[in-house]
């Protein structure tokens, strides 16, 4: 491990770190734009240079790698005049038009001009503009007169995604970034939302967020993303019980600095039209307690053998816990149904998606409820006469459930707990308005096994209520004797049970892994 | 789209020059621009199938040489250098001397397709100021009388 000293601090980093990365180790700020720890290094807005003794020139810390003995100073005069003069060079072209742009209040180039640059100009001259709001693809705005030409995006496209699409064109004083698609490459791969935060200035806003409301009035709350099994860390951006975007949240275990455009974009069912106004007794509005009490009588009506409880795989790992426990007390089985095939746009990919489009299959397996192949069979045979099934909205449950649907809303006792209506909810005897994802609190498990923590940006909308309380209520109704009264008491009794599921995953992992090694050998 | 037998035979004798085909982009573009008259966007993802390149790279490349020409030219491509010593000479009363004559401003082709008029950096030749390249040949010391003589010695 090399030793350095920096700013007179003498530390000991990591081998093989840039300057900007050990720097960031002691906590000191190396200012940049063109550097991304995810991308090559160009090295082309020599906004990090720094003195790096003996040299007489200013190096870059993004392409200068730590030695032993090496001495680095980030805040003598001479670097403080270059980052003004970068700065005032890079504010040159660059419309200062803050108070009309969407990255404003979270821009590099806002943030750097602030802190490192003069605050004058001394540019009198025209500025180059080009044709504004062009649109990238269908997710993302072009402003280029706002560019500062890192090439983040077109470095996104080569190295990460894979699929070569941005370009600059007309490169000198015109330089203007383009997508050229064409012979197959598409702009709109499942990944183009990222080039949003990989942006260091507003030269490419998402269409979905544009003026909707500036960042600094937004909640962020952590949470992961629940439409495929990666689990994806990201924040969710909120205001007024209203979320306004999702974002990327960095976990070098899972997503890395990434999500996927789905994650991105897809959260509109959370505040949708179909979400379930309130609870329902045959087809009429009911108060909670008739509506439970209702529930939980009905679930006991018709013996265990005509009795299942079908889940998606949405479910969090506590509720999973209490749907064990109710059909425990219920003496009926619970169990989700196998995923069918899904869309080949948003198979599986080389970056973050996976097939399995439900957050927390790994954690019901965990807890014991698994696929279960005939329980179709039964559903569409008439041999269950009581169902409760929870949230069938659920893409995958809904594909699974697509062959027997006339079957399931024809059975008499069903209940359905679900956030957005379905043609099951509407058949239900009665129906429990639950939460969606960014009003739960609880943990899902990633297809690796990784138990990951959700958090409750906003209470349930209307009348919903959480599907934890739901479950609880219901499983109390059908006389359980339930100890965890709250998501945590139900995380510690399964703690075990979760991580030991981890351990199996990771030995699992490494064994295919090692088997895959040894076949590449021979 | 495709390279005529003797131009393939040149870019195998380019690419065999090289360690990575990348490096014969610049040359395989002027190729595709004796073949095509122009560097299309077709052109230019037809050379990145040779070089096993993504196109928009080659794009990126194309459009930062002017030589390249984006858009189709005339026969004659009359290319006046306006740059400072040809300025100092006059050239910029070349350039208007030509738009009269030519009827075009320059970026422009005329209706026949005969000519197109471009203003270019240095050429190279600032002794014999005013210059213009007409196709690959150059024309030096020029005065108007002398632009009639040229223009009326093209067929």
């Amino acid at each position: 491990m090399p030793k350095i000293t920096i700013d007179g601090i003498e530390c000991e980093v990591a081998d093989g770190l840039n300057v900007i990365e050990a720097a960031k180790t002691i906590g000191i700020h190396i200012p940049h734009f063109c550097y991304h720890p995810a991308l090559s290094l160009v090295g082309q807005c020599r906004m990090c240079l720094i003195e790096l003794d003996p040299i007489p020139k200013l190096q870059t810390a993004c392409s200068t790698f730590v030695k032993d003995g090496m001495v680095i100073r980030t805040n003598t005069e001479k670097v403080i005049k270059a980052r003004k003069a970068i700065m005032e060079f890079l504010l040159i072209n660059h419309p200062l038009d803050c108070p009309e742009c969407d990255q404003a209040g979270e821009c590099d180039l806002q943030n750097n001009s602030f802190e490192f640059g003069q605050g004058f100009s001394r540019f009198e001259e025209q500025k180059r503009t080009y044709s504004r709001d062009i649109p990238v693809g269908e997710k993302l705005v072009r402003i280029q007169d706002r560019c500062i030409h890192c090439t983040r995006c077109i470095r996104f496209f080569r190295e990460i995604v894979q699929n070569e699409v941005m370009t600059y064109q007309w490169r000198g004083n015109n330089t203007a970034m383009t997508p050229l698609e064409q012979d197959g490459r598409r702009l709109d791969t499942n990944y183009s939302g990222n080039m949003h935060e990989l942006c260091p200035c507003g030269a490419l806003t998402l269409k979905d967020f544009r003026f909707k409301t500036r960042p600094w009035n937004l909640a962020n709350t952590e949470s992961v993303c629940p439409l495929c099994s990666t689990g994806c860390n990201i924040f969710i951006d909120h205001k007024q019980r209203k979320i306004f975007r999702i974002r990327p949240r960095v976990n070098m275990d899972v997503n890395t600095w990434w999500i996927c455009d789905f994650g991105r974009i897809d959260f509109g069912y959370a505040h949708s039209e179909t979400r379930i106004a309130g609870p329902r007794v045959k087809g009429a509005d009911a108060d909670w307690k008739t509506a439970l009490d209702t529930a939980a009588g009905l679930l006991k009506t018709t013996g265990a053998s005509a009795t299942a409880i079908l889940c998606s795989a949405d479910a969090t790992n506590e509720e999973a816990l209490l749907v064990k426990k109710l059909a425990a007390a219920l003496g009926c089985s619970a169990a989700s149904l196998p995923a069918p095939g899904v869309d080949p746009l948003e198979m599986e990919d080389h970056l973050l998606l996976r097939a399995d489009k439900a957050a927390n299959t790994q954690g019901l397996k965990a807890l014991g409820i698994v696929p279960d192949p005939a329980l179709a069979d039964k559903l569409s045979g008439g041999a269950i006469k009581t169902l409760l099934l929870i949230n069938p909205f659920n893409k995958q449950l809904a594909a699974a459930l697509d062959g027997v649907r006339d079957a399931v809303a024809k059975i008499p006792n069903l209940v359905v707990l679900d956030h957005n209506e379905t043609d099951f909810s509407k058949a239900a005897a009665v129906v429990l308005p639950g939460a969606v994802w960014a009003e739960k609190n609880g943990t899902f498990t990633n297809y690796k096994g990784l138990v990951q923590r959700i958090n409750q940006a906003f209470a349930p909308a209307g009348k919903a209520r959480g599907d934890f309380d739901i479950l609880l209520a219901l499983a109390q109704g059908a006389g359980a004797d339930i100890a965890c009264k709250t998501h945590i008491d139900a995380y510690n009794e399964i703690r075990d049970d979760l991580l030991k599921l981890e351990a199996q995953i990771k030995k699992d992992i490494e064994a295919l892994q090692k088997a895959a090694a040894e076949a590449e050998k021979a | 789209m495709e390279f005529s037998p003797e131009a393939m035979k040149e870019v195998e004798k380019l690419l065999s020059r090289y360690p990575i085909k990348e490096a014969a982009l610049l040359p395989l573009l002027h190729i595709a621009q004796r073949e095509f008259g122009h560097v299309s966007l077709e052109a230019e993802a037809y050379v990145a199938s040779l070089l096993d390149l993504p196109a928009p790279r080659v794009h990126g490349v194309s459009t930062f040489y002017t030589m390249y020409n984006k858009k189709p030219v005339g026969k004659y491509h009359v290319q006046v250098c306006t740059n400072i010593s040809c300025s100092l000479m006059g050239a910029e009363h070349i350039v208007k001397c030509l738009e009269k004559k030519l009827g075009i401003k320059p970026g422009q082709t005329t209706a026949d397709g005969k000519f197109t008029l471009s203003e270019v950096e240095c050429l190279g030749s600032c002794g014999t100021a005013p210059v213009m390249q007409i196709n690959d040949d150059y024309y030096e010391d020029l005065t108007e009388a002398k632009i009639d003589q040229i223009l009326g010695g093209l067929k």
